[in-house]
């Protein structure tokens, strides 16, 4: 079992074996650690590459479409490239997760730089969406305190609530995070979470979760900030497992030439 | 029309302004030589970084400028046989951005002049405007002692181009 827990924005692939021994049962009698435990162990695809669009809606429901590919070696490396519209094309990000600690690359086109990033700046918007550069990686679950708050239903699913308090809300930029968690699958529908002043600021919901190759997938995604009232919807539209993605993809060198590797 | 838009739109008037006034100098070619412009981006964040990125697409659109980015002050000698007209540097801190010259601006020849102007409003719009992600103020060697000093210090280091005859405001012995 590894200490983070799965990218909640990002596709979420779980293997669907074994799921048996952990049911509905078994899930009235687990702590908010073990459940949150549950959701991290779950068996992930060696890599994957996705395409997605990421649609980014303001209070005047004006909106903003981008589309993005993405490379993932496990859940500790993944290499991100902007390929619409025309101002962010080229643009990539190489994050690579060891031990607790994240390397952050960030490629420029327009100045053909590529340079590294303080991983302080990760709880910052993630290219003006209302998702955080934190979101879209790993978090370790040791920065969180568990409790099971509830158990609760959402749309006719079973589901436990689970309230995650940050050990250091400045460290990741929230102060606290409930998600409701379906207890047969281990895959959140929903994830609120709250400033660092306990306020709440966003809402996740995954509105399509769905088995992908043997594995579980949260392949649409919203996060509404309640307080902006300003939108992103995150949609998978191509997800492709296990094809061997060379290591060489994950590296800073390799961040100029990603956009040759679109088809 | 969003801000972004508006920048890279009142920069391609700007670009158009400057052609047509390097041809009032008596310039005979059509299009002048790019400016050769330094970028060096000292930052460390994510937002300081992407604004970087889209300030530095807004002056290609222009077409005045040749390029190139570093993330460190070069303090060695430019080992090249050529040097920069311009240099901008984007520092973690203050939160400024230096445009740095090897001379007063208006010692400048008539096209860098002109691109100096044009990377000037651009930089005014992009960092000094209100959805400025990055907000930093612009200044240029007669503003303030930090791109006064790096502009004799690139320069006497070959990193920044002198006019013939010219004289560097902080360095008087200094220059290529």
């Amino acid at each position: 079992m590894t200490n983070k827990t799965k990218a909640i924005w990002t596709i979420l692939l779980v293997g669907v074996l074994g799921l048996g021994v952990l049911g509905y049962a078994a899930a009235n009698t687990l702590t908010g650690r073990e459940i949150i435990e549950n959701v991290d162990a779950m068996e992930t695809a060696d890599d994957a590459m996705l395409l997605m669009t990421m649609t980014l809606i303001n209070d005047r429901d004006e909106s903003l479409v981008r589309e993005m590919r993405s490379w993932k070696l496990g859940t500790e490396s993944t290499a991100l490239l902007f390929i619409a519209p025309e101002d962010v094309a080229g643009t990539a990000f190489l994050t690579i997760e060891t031990d607790g600690d994240g390397d952050m690359w960030l490629y420029l086109p327009s100045l053909e730089l590529t340079k590294r990033i303080d991983a302080d700046s990760k709880s910052q918007s993630f290219m003006g969406s209302d998702f955080t550069y934190d979101d879209m990686g790993e978090r370790d679950i040791n920065d969180y305190e568990y409790t099971l708050i509830r158990e609760d239903e959402v749309e006719g699913q079973h589901v436990l609530v689970v309230e995650g308090v940050a050990i250091d809300p400045e460290d990741g930029g929230y102060s606290k995070v409930i998600s409701w968690i379906l207890d047969d699958i281990w895959m959140p529908v929903k994830v609120e979470y709250f400033d660092v002043h306990g306020d709440l600021e966003k809402i996740q919901t995954n509105t399509r979760i769905e088995v992908i190759d043997g594995y579980w997938a949260i392949t649409k995604m919203e996060m509404e900030n309640v307080k902006t009232n300003h939108r992103t919807i995150v949609e998978m539209t191509q997800v492709e497992l296990n094809t061997g993605i060379p290591a060489e993809v994950f590296t800073s060198e390799a961040l100029p030439t990603l956009l040759d590797r679109v088809p | 029309m969003n801000p972004q838009k508006r920048v890279i739109v009142a920069s391609a008037i700007l670009a158009l302004l400057v052609v047509l006034a390097a041809s009032v100098w008596g310039d005979e070619t059509p299009s002048p030589e790019p400016v050769r412009l330094l970028v060096i981006d000292e930052t460390h964040s994510i937002q300081s970084s992407l604004q970087i990125g889209q300030f530095a697409l807004a002056l290609k659109g222009t077409g005045l400028f040749d390029m190139d980015a570093r993330t460190d002050i070069p303090l060695d000698g430019n080992s090249n046989d050529w040097a920069y007209d311009l240099v901008l540097i984007v520092p973690e801190s203050p939160s400024q951005l230096w445009i740095v010259t090897a001379d007063l601006p208006q010692a400048l020849s008539p096209p860098v002049q002109a691109a100096f102007q044009v990377l000037k409003n651009i930089a005014s719009r992009v960092y000094e405007g209100e959805s400025a992600l990055d907000a930093r103020s612009v200044v240029d060697v007669t503003q303030d002692l930090f791109p006064a000093i790096y502009g004799g210090l690139l320069a006497q280091n070959g990193w920044l181009r002198f006019l013939p005859g010219s004289a560097n405001p902080s360095l008087s012995e200094g220059g290529s």
